[in-house]
């Protein structure tokens, strides 16, 4: 099984440089954890061999192990004046470098400046909770003496932006040297768009100012790259500017939402991002070689987009049809069964079976004896039977006497009766003029069949006759 | 202190929540809807007059016949009818006494193909057009679907075994 571990710092996953003034403030997930993928995560570096100065982290750190790293999970370097924020003194405990880590109640600037030698030059110190640079004075001032002749080309729009990195990715030594200002602020409205300086053999070299501007809506898609960041591979300085952003880095191993491979500077840059990334995760900076000053990150990271797994039930619904596919409709209204019926002992156990459509079946007594005072034929057995017998329809029956007239008179009519079902009385219904009195009359018992399952009438009329007794008391 | 939360990431998570909704309300509505389809489906449902009916009785032609069924009705047809193209001219008829309502239908070699709307009693139906054109001499079988008038309650089904006329 590929096992894969993700490894993911709230700042940066490795630092090598330096980094100095900066804080991360993000929410590090550990949700999906398919074929027992693991996470190591930290709240602001995972792997420090060079120098930390004035951290801090006050991210949320969810990691697979016993006990969190507030700070950092490997460090090899210098950890200068850092510390992370729990969210309240039982939180602080579970966390393995506890003794760099405070409550949130207990971080006063006050508290900070005299422990720490905090610079709060570019803090906000008026809201102790609030702990974010203030605008106005979080800016980075350039050496112009460095480059004094090089012209500034300014980038005020989406096509020149994505002119000038499309250059700088095709290797043209003037736009990855350039000394690009930014004049406005950018909506790529959900636009993907590749790294500046895709990697390693076409860096950009040159400075990027911001202008304080803010660079927003872009999705940076890591597919088929060894690192991805907005900057992919940077070797030159960045300064003053803010992205927000989202990145997919699922394939890729090493991600970042601001930069991936810093060998330059970055000062007073902010990347506010969602990260959706399985390998090596650096919520600002991937890897850090360079400087990085007076810089911020905040977002959350997860280890790939959510799935709305609520919607799976509906994945059976396809199947559900496929395995009851539809009869079809009826062709004719059955024709409603009778009240009286009553089920056949034997046919609760053998469950009627019907096995074929061409027999009928039926009983009738050869003397139905009718109770002269209400007409009423009863008896303890059955006067109409529809016995099983692997018979395939239901059926009515209908009664005719013969009138002095010699012509037959209908004096019942049941409901269906189903297969397998009996009626154990019936009440004889002459037609008004003609009254019943005792004795024997001869008559008939017409059948008309219909089909169980498809109501279809069976051209099989049968008429069985019978004997009509009549006497007081009916059947003794 | 609430975190910032990137700007790009609310506004595609709110197009994913919508579409997820849409979807959601989509896959609920299919449900139900397939329910009440497969619960009405199931259901009778009456057939329709034939709109091309007419009153009284089709032209006698020598080929035209009426025949007695046991249920206690009298089906005019022509047995050997004309087919000019895909219409058949079977002129059948529902008699006047007749005490059921009928549907034709025509089936060749069990496949369906030509069916009517109801006759009532007193209208025939002159033509009929079918999905497949009959050749000459071709043997098909004439399902006249009856019912009782008003209950639709079945009163079976006559199979005639028919013939288009030669040429």
């Amino acid at each position: 099984m590929n096992r894969k571990i993700k490894m993911e710092g709230g700042f940066a996953y490795r630092n090598k440089g330096i980094i100095e003034n900066c804080y991360a403030d993000v929410k590090i997930g550990t949700a999906i954890r398919i074929n027992g993928n693991k996470h190591e995560n930290a709240g602001l570096v995972y792997e420090n061999s060079g120098e930390l100065h004035q951290c801090f982290s006050r991210s949320i750190v969810r990691t697979w192990k016993k006990g969190r790293d507030g700070l950092i999970v490997t460090n090899q370097g210098r950890c200068q004046h850092c510390f992370f924020i729990a969210k309240s003194d039982k939180a602080l405990e579970k966390c393995r470098d506890k003794e760099l880590g405070f409550a949130k109640a207990n971080t006063k600037p006050e508290f900070l400046e005299e422990n720490f030698q905090w610079d709060f030059a570019a803090f906000e110190r008026e809201s102790a909770e609030k702990m974010q640079f203030q605008k106005e004075l979080w800016h980075y001032e350039p050496d112009e003496s460095a480059s004094p002749d090089q012209a500034t080309v300014e980038i005020n729009s989406r096509e020149q932006f994505l002119k000038w990195f499309d250059d700088v990715n095709h290797g043209k030594p003037e736009a990855a040297n350039a000394k690009i200002l930014l004049t406005d602020d950018l909506d790529f409205h959900g636009k993907t768009i590749p790294a500046i300086g895709c990697d390693k053999q076409h860096p950009f070299s040159g400075t990027f100012d911001g202008g304080g501007h803010k660079i927003r809506g872009f999705v940076l898609s890591g597919k088929g790259m060894a690192e991805t960041g907005l900057f992919g591979y940077l070797k030159g300085t960045v300064q003053n500017l803010s992205i927000d952003c989202i990145v997919k880095g699922a394939s890729c191993p090493l991600v970042a939402a601001f930069c991936a491979v810093n060998e330059g500077e970055i000062h007073c840059c902010e990347a506010i991002c969602a990260v959706y990334a399985k390998r090596y995760i650096g919520m600002f900076v991937g890897e850090n070689h360079g400087k990085i000053g007076r810089c911020r990150v905040s977002g959350k990271s997860r280890g790939s987009l959510i799935w709305p797994w609520f919607l799976l039930p509906f994945l059976i619904l396809p199947f559900i049809v496929l395995l009851n596919p539809l009869e079809p409709p009826k062709e004719y209204v059955p024709v409603m069964a009778d009240a009286s019926i009553v089920q056949n002992e034997n046919e609760k156990k053998t469950r009627g079976k019907r096995n074929n459509d061409n027999k009928v079946s039926f009983e009738v007594p050869e003397t139905l004896i009718v109770d002269a005072a209400n007409l009423t034929a009863e008896s303890d057995t059955y006067v109409i039977n529809n016995p099983n017998r692997g018979a395939n329809y239901d059926f009515v029956a209908t009664l005719y006497m013969t009138n002095s007239n010699g012509k037959d008179v209908e004096v019942y009519r049941s409901g269906r009766i189903p297969i397998g079902y009996h009626i154990k009385s019936l009440t004889l219904d002459p037609p008004s003029g003609i009254t019943l009195s005792e004795g024997d009359y001869k008559a008939k018992l017409a059948f008309s069949f219909y089909h169980h399952d498809t109501g279809e009438k069976g051209m099989v009329d049968s008429d069985v006759p019978l004997t009509i007794k009549i006497q007081q008391g009916g059947e003794k | 202190m609430k975190r910032e939360t990137s700007i790009t990431a609310t506004r595609r998570a709110r197009k994913l929540g919508i579409l997820t909704c849409l979807i959601t309300i989509l896959c609920i509505g299919i449900s139900f809807g397939y329910i009440r389809y497969a619960q009405g489906y199931h259901q009778f449902r009456a057939p329709e007059h034939e709109a091309a009916a007419e009153k009284g009785m089709p032209e006698l032609t020598e080929t035209y016949q009426e025949l007695p069924v046991k249920e206690g009705y009298v089906v005019g047809i022509s047995t050997t009818p004309i087919c000019e193209g895909k219409t058949l001219h079977l002129n059948v008829a529902n008699k006047d006494g007749n005490k059921v309502w009928f549907l034709v239908r025509i089936y060749k070699k069990d496949k369906l193909i030509a069916k009517s709307g109801m006759l009532y009693q007193g209208e025939y139906l002159a033509d009929l057009p079918c999905d497949v054109s009959l050749q000459a001499e071709d043997e098909f079988l004439v399902h006249i679907v009856a019912y009782e008038p008003e209950t639709y309650h079945s009163e079976g089904i006559a199979r005639i075994s028919c013939k288009t006329a030669s040429k």
